[in-house]
């Protein structure tokens, strides 16, 4: 029995999540809070990949990460080094896949913040960065936790995208959604059912802790 | 004391008020809802920005268009207390009242958000959190939290619309003993006369 895509899964989806933290939330409090030239084109610029087929996302990531494209060839040139057929570019297409889950996760929960208690904060002295951290992400952090949570999910299940940048290489870049792909094709259908069972498990158990976590109402709720 | 002469328009409503309140006085802007009393207050603690006009404490100048100065909320000192009291849900009434003196001394802060605790009767309630507050207490809190800075002005917004009716009668007389020790000049929205007479306040129509 090989492990290899269980581990390269949860590893794409850890770091996938790390990406979409980092981006997601600034994004969604661009989405919420500013009024920027354009925010409505970015609006439907995050929401994109949600609809479009994964495939096209894919194919996206390849025009732009490709040998061609100037961030590709200047990877190769400088480092010696092409995301394209790597576990990283998994990360890529399963960060970009679920970016729209946590960006609109956030953005939901910090468009529920009362505006004015970040007013009182102004008003009584601390930054804007010091606000933030202090009055507004302790007051989103159930939908920051939440929007995580769901980008895990779909990181773990992500197939197209994935398979478009990252490919099908046993050992190297096959995933747990595209090992099951390549069971079935190759009639093992024993070792796809185990797939199927494990990554169903992992999801609806982190769907359980998502449901638990926007249940509990502790004092953050008043 | 507080100049203001401010114009500010907000779709099809224009408001336009000039008026004056000194140190240790009460002025009550009294007059119906959407009538831009709210909004007065917000651009006095530079929350939001008048279209033109002046706003200053004494010699320093908030907001002056022609000479284009505004400035920020932050470096105003001013102690806001709005409607709901906005008290921050995730802090307990000792950090909410030392919100803002972050940048002091840790003894000194404790010192001070303990002093101001009981001197409005709230030292019991220091470890409770806004949601187990009753009316009046949320109210003292959001007082004292906006005191605490030691405010060049002090602004409240309808301070008694979240209290039940058979309180506010005590709660205005707590109210003016507790601006009797701070000599600021303070601006009070309202729509009830009974505010007023009891605060001894000059008004101003909205």
């Amino acid at each position: 029995m090989d492990w290899f895509p269980v581990f390269l899964s949860l590893r794409v989806a850890f770091f996938s999540m790390l990406l979409v933290l980092i981006t997601g939330v600034p994004l969604a409090w661009l989405l919420a809070r500013s009024s920027i030239p354009g925010r409505d084109l970015l609006s439907s610029l995050v929401t994109l990949p949600m609809v479009l087929p994964p495939t096209v996302l894919g194919y996206y990531l390849l025009l732009l990460l490709g040998r061609q494209s100037p961030l590709g060839s200047f990877l190769q040139e400088h480092y010696g080094f092409s995301l394209v057929f790597t576990w990283q570019a998994a990360v890529l297409a399963a960060a970009v896949a679920s970016l729209p889950l946590m960006t609109r996760t956030v953005q939901a929960s910090l468009e529920a913040v009362d505006s004015e208690l970040e007013d009182v904060a102004r008003t009584l002295g601390r930054s804007e960065t010091a606000i933030f951290f202090t009055v507004t992400v302790p007051l989103t952090w159930k939908g920051i936790v939440a929007g995580l949570v769901l980008s895990f999910a779909r990181s773990m299940g992500e197939f197209g995208a994935t398979l478009m940048v990252a490919g099908n290489i046993p050992g190297k870049t096959q995933t747990l959604s595209i090992a099951i792909y390549d069971a079935v094709q190759h009639g093992e259908t024993g070792f796809a059912n185990l797939l199927v069972l494990l990554i169903s498990g992992i999801t609806v158990v982190a769907l359980l802790l998502l449901s638990r976590l926007t249940k509990r109402g502790d004092r953050l709720d008043a | 004391m507080l100049n203001i002469n401010i114009v500010k328009q907000a779709g099809t409503f224009l408001l336009h008020k000039t008026w004056a309140v000194k140190s240790g006085e009460i002025i009550a802007l009294l007059g119906s809802s959407g009538s831009g009393k709210t909004m007065t207050l917000k651009c006095i603690a530079g929350l939001l920005k008048p279209d033109e006009g002046l706003i200053k404490v004494d010699d320093m100048i908030y907001f002056h268009f022609d000479a284009d100065i505004n400035m920020p909320p932050q470096e105003r000192n001013v102690g806001y207390v709005p409607q709901q009291y906005a008290l921050f849900p995730h802090l307990d009434v000792e950090a909410n009242v030392s919100f803002g003196l972050k940048g002091m001394k840790k003894e000194k802060r404790r010192q001070i958000v303990g002093e101001l605790l009981s001197s409005a009767g709230l030292e019991k309630l220091s470890k409770r959190y806004p949601s187990h507050l009753s009316g009046g207490e949320r109210q003292r809190v959001a007082l004292v939290r906006a005191l605490a800075a030691r405010p060049r002005v002090l602004l409240l917004d309808e301070p008694f619309a979240a209290v039940d009716s058979y309180r506010k009668k005590t709660l205005r007389e707590e109210l003016k003993g507790f601006l009797n020790e701070y000599r600021v000049p303070v601006v009070l929205v309202s729509h009830d006369e009974r505010d007023i007479e009891a605060l001894e306040c000059k008004v101003v129509l909205y």
